[in-house]
């Protein structure tokens, strides 16, 4: 339970920090986002995202382990997106899930929308139909550390295959129950080990890895893989996702790093 | 390796130092780096095997930077003990 707080607070620390150093530099009244110094630190970003994709080809699969190499893996940030004290808790959102889990996520559904011919919602039992993946990846986090574990799920190419992906859309966006959201680009959405995960270690997932359904993302940093998914929206600009996306918070949206 | 304009000529020392840090250290220090990249590994897995994991590559990163920073500070005290102005002229104009 420390090591969740610690997380949230460096967050808000960091975000924090990078405040001041605006404040410090333009001398203006605050600002609640953190500088970009002129966007120079986005094209940073966008610098790296185009190396990466010049350079490396798209389709290489991320190592996958044995099962003795698992490890045990802490659960981070929001690990119950019903509990009001969390950072990221969401006060519509938060009641929801709240019912949706006592129900044992029966009336869940995974809504899947914007460019896409036919936008669908798939219930978890729909998601399991589906032919599923198994892998043994490394979740690699920016604060250094990094776990083992099994992934159980359905490649999110399925997902977006069977609700038709038009041929203008280029980005693949994340909502999660909390104030979360990711977005990756269409190569590592159609990645075969980019995954809708229901399982980990051969169990259902557990709340505090994301219940009832997580991303992920393995030739990203873990904060890619978003927990607690609500709904997938595909797009054909790329979009910083506000407030609630990772650029506007001071970290990196392309973290192939 | 030429001698220091107007000095005395580079030891022995200094030599396997500056070869270290342009040859070893700092390749290295690229090669480290990568090695904590998911997507690089994914493409270059060969990496993972070079260095036992990304986490030893990480930990080797590290004391990689600590020798760079080592030399780094008894790089520039041996350029202010021997003629700071001098060598800053040397660098600039080549003598």
């Amino acid at each position: 339970m420390k090591k969740e707080l610690a997380t949230i607070s460096r967050r808000n620390l960091v975000t924090g920090l990078a405040s001041m150093g605006g404040l410090l530099l333009t001398g203006c009244s605050s600002t609640e986002l953190p500088p970009t110094y002129g966007n120079v630190l986005r094209m940073g970003d966008l610098l790296t995202y185009r190396a990466f994709r010049m350079l490396l080809p798209a389709k290489s699969l991320a190592r996958e382990y044995s099962h003795g190499d698992i490890t045990s893996s802490p659960a981070i940030g929001t690990f119950n997106p019903a509990d009001p004290h969390q950072g990221l808790y969401n006060a519509e959102r938060g009641p929801l899930y709240d019912r949706l889990r006592a129900a044992g996520f029966a009336d869940w559904r995974l809504r899947v929308e914007g460019r896409v011919a036919r936008p669908k919602s798939f219930s978890l039992a729909d998601l399991k139909a589906l032919p599923s993946r198994t892998q043994i990846t490394k979740h690699t986090c920016e604060e250094g550390w990094s776990a083992i574990s099994q992934w159980i799920g359905v490649p999110l190419r399925n997902v977006l295959e069977a609700a038709g992906i038009l041929p203008s859309a280029r980005f693949v966006n994340f909502y999660a129950y909390d104030d979360t959201a990711e977005g990756i680009d269409m190569i590592d959405a159609l990645h075969p080990q980019t995954i809708l995960a229901y399982g980990m270690n051969g169990r259902d997932l557990p709340l505090g890895h994301g219940a009832p359904l997580r991303l992920r993302v393995e030739t990203q940093l873990g904060y890619k893989s978003v927990k607690f998914l609500d709904r997938i929206v595909v797009k054909d600009e790329f979009d910083d996702l506000g407030k609630i996306g990772s650029l506007q918070n001071g970290w990196s949206w392309y973290v192939g790093i | 390796m030429p001698p220091a304009p107007g000095g005395p000529p580079y030891g022995l020392l200094q030599k396997l130092t500056y070869a270290g840090v342009v040859f070893v250290l700092l390749p290295l220090m690229v090669l480290t780096g990568l090695t904590m990249s998911p997507a690089v590994t994914a493409a270059y897995p060969v990496l993972l095997d070079l260095f036992g994991g990304s986490q030893s590559a990480r930990t080797i990163h590290f004391f990689l930077f600590a020798g760079l920073v080592i030399f780094l500070i008894v790089h520039v005290v041996m350029v202010v003990l021997t003629g700071f102005m001098r060598h800053m002229r040397a660098m600039t104009f080549g003598d």
